[in-house]
């Protein structure tokens, strides 16, 4: 089954993927505008990946977190990507708490060589 | 602690029964560490793919975002617009499910047709070669954005998994067991006592009769 990738961003992040050939594009200004876009992506049984910017996920950390919890299939999965101003730097991403959890050591997950 | 299981009778039947118990709970805390372990590898591997990728994508994203933003500047941010707007719908994704230990994990893939500039679908007199650019990047970092979907779920599943194995294995190793051995050692102990008990009994008995036929001897 082929399923569809929906994108949630900011104009420029629309537009890129636009071009790229995604027509699920779901143009942001606001948090309340990015939350009730994601409620209804949840409702879709045929897109299986969410792609959205991390400045916008950051302000929806708390209805990702509690959607991730409740889902029952593994789909739809949410990307989370950086926008044009380059990737947040955060302290722990969520996926690094879940695993410090799971094997009591924190790995680094992305760059090289910064594991302890 | 480690407390009895309530309510049982000391008896030998219930004996055997939990010795059975104790056998089948180390049986099964032996299981689950070793699949923990096993996990833990995988979820290791996992992450050794993982990362560089989510560096890849960051670079890749990059590189779009700057091609964009001179297309944008060379073209007018309304031009480029429409020019996305009339790309057609080229991406969609298959999945399949791989099974690591008992977790089914996603495999994703991409399903996207390499197109040429000209199939993109806007006009190309209106558009710079900038914009083409930036669609070769944003094209090309999709591949990439599914693989860190499929790998960023697979250690969150596995993740997942073993904190409920770990969870298993302590309850097991230090709760059920204890709880299970501690109640055969009681049931061990009271059938001791009632043994002994029976001993003096008898041996009391067999006093009071020898008594009773020395003093009815006699007579």
């Amino acid at each position: 089954m082929s399923a569809k990738v929906a994108v949630i961003g900011d104009q420029d992040t629309i537009v890129g993927f636009r071009l790229a050939g995604i027509k699920e594009t779901y143009e942001v200004g606001s948090a309340e505008e990015a939350a009730k876009n994601l409620k209804s992506l949840f409702q879709r049984k045929d897109i299986n990946i969410i792609v959205i910017t991390e400045r916008i996920a950051e302000q929806l950390r708390k209805m990702i977190d509690d959607f991730e919890a409740k889902k029952e299939e593994v789909v739809p999965i949410i990307v989370e990507i950086p926008d044009k101003k380059g990737p947040m730097r955060r302290e722990v991403t969520p996926l690094q708490k879940l695993v410090k959890r799971a094997i009591g050591i924190e790995i680094i997950l992305g760059e090289r060589g910064r594991e302890e | 602690m480690a407390e009895l299981i309530e309510g049982v009778n000391p008896t030998r039947m219930e004996l055997l029964k939990l010795k059975e118990r104790v056998k089948l709970a180390r049986k099964g805390h032996k299981l689950l560490k070793e699949k923990r372990d096993a996990l833990v590898m995988e979820l290791f591997d996992v992450i050794e793919e993982a990362r560089g990728i989510r560096g890849n994508v960051e670079r890749l994203l990059r590189e779009a975002f700057e091609h964009l933003i001179i297309a944008e500047s060379v073209m007018g941010v309304l031009t480029t617009q429409e020019a996305a707007m009339s790309v057609e719908e080229s991406v969609g994704v298959d999945f399949a499910n791989k099974n690591i230990m008992g977790v089914l994990v996603p495999l994703i893939e991409a399903q996207r047709e390499k197109k040429t500039v000209i199939e993109r679908g806007y006009e190309l007199r209106e558009t710079s070669a900038k914009l083409d650019e930036a669609t070769d990047k944003f094209e090309d970092s999709i591949e990439p954005i599914l693989k860190l979907a499929e790998i960023e779920t697979s250690v969150k599943l596995l993740a997942e998994e073993i904190e409920k194995t770990k969870r298993r294995v302590n309850a097991l190793e230090y709760i059920v067991i204890p709880r299970l051995e501690n109640t055969t050692k009681y049931i061990e102990m009271r059938l001791d006592e009632m043994e002994r008990e029976n001993f003096f009994r008898l041996k009391r008995i067999k006093s009071i009769l020898a008594a009773r036929e020395v003093t009815e001897a006699p007579a």
